[in-house]
């Protein structure tokens, strides 16, 4: 059966609308994740067939408005009016309809079809009021389907309602806001000026551009100065700026909000009964425990502990199980392939370098899992709200959390990125100097591997505990100092919605851990595989004789130290040996700038090619263990620096770019982690020996 | 004049004007902190950001933010 053809479907709506649940509802695991052009918004799209059409789903960032504040809402506003989807479904929070209809008033001025789907509408009956969704649909002009995202309900009729749209079997009809007298004349007049200038690129809706002129949309006037006769527009349009101003002793762009609000409250008085004081009980009732003045840290440190706890915990033994896979997969690959060149490559290089690093995946996938399912049910806008006054102190912002959360665990890179959302430069600056102290996933093996050779089992989870504590405690540090010091001045405004909390779904768990997991696994076949080559060959070449008598151990160590990137790690020495360490342990620093996991990786060759018979190999935590050189006041001392030094060259190559471009605060940073680093490094090896906790 | 950070948790209030830079009032505006929109304080612990009901919905405003939001309690 030939395709009817191919539709393009938008899904817009505001954060916590149920708009994620949605889309992988409709698309399931077919989904494709990458980034909108030029911006490092996350676009997610899936393709599925329905009905002899293939439809594509585009997941917009969810956003409350689609003015010009931040990215995510010019992203959104850019896809519609570029890339001219078909219709747009609006996921629109049926418990919370005034805020999330005022997004539908602007999208309809974007003149694209609009299909409204009333998400949670069960959570609405629940509460014992109702939605006349018929009457919606007729005060909208529009089609509104009831859905419940977490139950898969109502999809098919979306779907129906999609294609019977698109096929014309369904008409809608254009009811827009009405803006009153006053502003409806002075939009009519530049709208009337924009129409008769002859270059605006097709597809821009001109009411649209009119209304965003009024309001002073940073991104309009900019888009309309550039086109011929642009300025006489906007000198036209500051005119009536001034006029409504004077008339109603208020911004023109707040008068405009005011009667977009107006307009939805007026089809929810029609459209809905409201049981009274409906709304929050339960959400409520817990916000009250989580935000308290006196509890809220202590359940934030409880529930940071809980997800370590869960992490390690359950991890352990699957983490076992991979390494035990690594260990065999060594042990075959030494046997089927002669000794040589080839096997040492294989076993070493790919095995060694790469196998250390997968075998944490287990453990970084159910550390996914557990932030995942704190950022589904809520409870992570709570987080930022108590921190808030906590960064404050400390000269960050509470939209700085963000940031440092998405570094923990995930990715310094994206982290840097999400500074954006900080709207004062010192204050994204900052951000960005102190998010790459966070343990990211990168760091989390280093952390594991090291923890687990040479600290307790029952300590492991504490272990691992106190360095999450210390990461934040020097970011904390760092940025005191550099807000007394570089950046002094006030910070900025933190404003924040807080959704109900609701209980995550297993299915939006799952692919959200997938997702990130997903990226892990990439980088470990591709980056992280090309180093561990590098790296292997570093150590492998230049190639020395045996000399006679000599046993294979001592040969194997000689060649190890004279090769290429032992005489780098001895010309190194020096300087970490206060550190309490030797040659090995500076080369896997400065080949873990490329990439924190390949400390880990480095390790793995150093000691695999260590190993005199390959069939008998360890795995990588043994092996370290039973090194006489290590102590746990070393491998303290050496995580330590692995905590603070220098971000990965992709971090800071993004740190860069975001910084203005800035060399001078590029350096800045380099030279601030690398001493820091160094310092506390030193404390810890220097102070825990004067203590007596050995060498 | 009181601002949102003088009214105790719990207490209604309706808002009469925002100062503050255009971009932060605009952005208020449209989370629906229009002036005389009533809002009820949820939680004002003091110091640190302020929790309001505005519009059936929670929001959480930084402290500085909430000095400059300027109310009549009701």
């Amino acid at each position: 059966m030939a395709a009817k053809g191919k539709l393009t479907v938008g899904l817009a709506g505001n954060p916590n609308s149920g708009k994620s649940t949605i889309f992988n509802n409709l698309t399931g695991a077919h989904q494709h994740v990458g980034n909108y052009p030029g911006v490092t918004v996350e676009k997610k799209e899936g393709k599925i067939v329905y009905k002899d059409y293939e439809i594509t789903f585009v997941d917009l960032p969810g956003t409350y408005s689609l003015s010009a504040h931040s990215e995510d809402e010019i992203v959104a506003r850019d896809f519609i009016i570029k890339e001219k989807p078909d219709i747009v479904v609006h996921i629109v929070d049926a418990s919370n309809l005034e805020r999330n209809l005022y997004l539908y008033t602007q999208l309809q001025e974007l003149e694209v079809p609009v299909i409204l789907a009333m998400n949670m509408s069960d959570v609405v009956e629940k509460r014992g009021s109702k939605i006349n969704y018929a009457g919606i649909s007729r005060l909208l002009g529009k089609l509104v389907i009831p859905t419940v995202g977490n139950k898969n309900k109502g999809m098919d009729e979306l779907l129906n309602a999609v294609i019977d749209l698109h096929e014309g079997k369904i008409r809608i009809e254009k009811i827009g806001v009405d803006y009153g007298e006053e502003v409806k004349s002075e939009f009519d007049k530049v709208t009337a000026g924009i129409k008769k200038m002859p270059d605006v690129p097709k597809g821009y809706p001109l009411g649209w551009l009119g209304i965003k002129l009024l309001e002073n949309d940073s991104w309009v006037t900019g888009f309309i100065a550039q086109l011929h006769g642009g300025p006489a527009i906007l000198l036209e349009a500051e005119k009536s700026r001034t006029h409504l101003k004077k008339h109603f002793s208020d911004d023109p762009e707040v008068i405009i909000a005011d009667r977009r609000y107006g307009f939805i409250s007026g089809v929810c008085t029609e459209a809905q009964t409201r049981s009274p004081e409906e709304r929050h009980d339960l959400s409520d009732k817990i916000d009250k425990v989580v935000l308290n003045r006196f509890l809220g840290l202590p359940i934030f440190a409880l529930v940071m502990y809980a997800i370590f706890k869960f992490t390690f915990t359950f991890s352990e033994p699957v983490v076992g199980w991979f390494e035990t896979f690594f260990e065999k997969a060594g042990e075959l690959a030494a046997k089927v392939i002669p000794e040589g060149l080839t096997q040492s490559f294989v076993v070493d290089g790919l095995i060694g370098g790469v196998g250390g690093v997968l075998g944490f995946f287990p453990l970084v996938l159910f550390m996914f899992f557990a932030i995942a399912f704190f950022e589904d049910s809520g409870y992570m806008a709570r987080a930022a709200f108590v921190m808030d006054r906590i960064m404050h102190k400390f000269g960050l912002h509470g939209k700085s959390f963000l940031p440092m959360m998405i570094s923990t665990n995930g990715c310094a890179v994206p982290g840097i990125m999400a500074s954006r959302t900080l709207d004062n430069k010192k204050d994204r600056l900052i951000t960005m100097m102190v998010t790459p102290f966070m343990i990211c996933g990168a760091k989390l093996p280093i952390f594991a591997l090291f923890i687990g050779a040479f600290f307790a089992q029952e300590q492991g989870a504490n272990m691992m505990f106190l360095m999450y504590a210390l990461s934040v405690a020097i970011a904390f540090g760092s940025a005191w100092i550099l807000k007394k010091s570089v950046f002094k001045g006030e910070t900025s405004h933190f404003v924040m919605e807080l959704p109900p909390y609701r209980i995550p779904t297993i299915q939006g768990l799952l692919l959200k851990m997938w997702e990130r997991g997903w990226l892990y696994l990439k980088k470990a076949g591709t980056i992280i595989l090309l180093i561990s080559i590098i790296i292997w060959a570093g150590f492998t070449f230049p190639q020395r004789e045996t000399k006679e008598g000599e046993g294979k151990e001592v040969a194997a160590a000689v060649q190890m130290e004279q090769s290429f990137a032992g005489r780098i790690g001895k010309f190194v020495e020096p300087a970490v040996r206060p550190l309490g360490m030797d040659w090995r342990g500076g080369v896997a620093l400065m080949a873990g700038v490329t990439a924190k996991e390949v400390v880990v990786s480095t390790m793995g060759t150093i000691y695999s090619l260590g190993e005199v018979d390959p069939e008998e190999a360890e795995p990588l935590k043994e092996a370290l263990q039973k090194d006489p050189s290590w102590s746990p006041l070393k491998a303290f001392a050496f995580l330590m620096f692995c905590l603070i030094y220098l971000p990965c060259f992709v971090a800071m190559a993004v740190f860069y770019r975001e910084s203005g471009p800035s060399l001078e605060w590029t350096l800045f940073l380099i030279f601030w982690t690398t001493v820091m680093a160094w310092v506390a490094s030193f404390i810890v090896y220097q102070g825990g020996r004067l203590l007596g906790f050995g060498g | 004049m009181k601002s949102l950070t003088d009214i105790k948790s719990g207490r209604p209030a309706v808002i009469i004007f925002i100062h503050g830079g255009r971009g932060a009032q605009h952005r208020l505006c449209e989370l629906g902190l229009l002036p005389g929109e009533r809002v009820t304080v949820l939680q004002n612990p003091g110091a640190g950001p302020v929790t309001i009901c505005v519009k059936g919905s929670k929001l959480s405003i930084g402290h500085g933010l909430a000095q400059k939001i300027i109310v009549r309690e009701e």
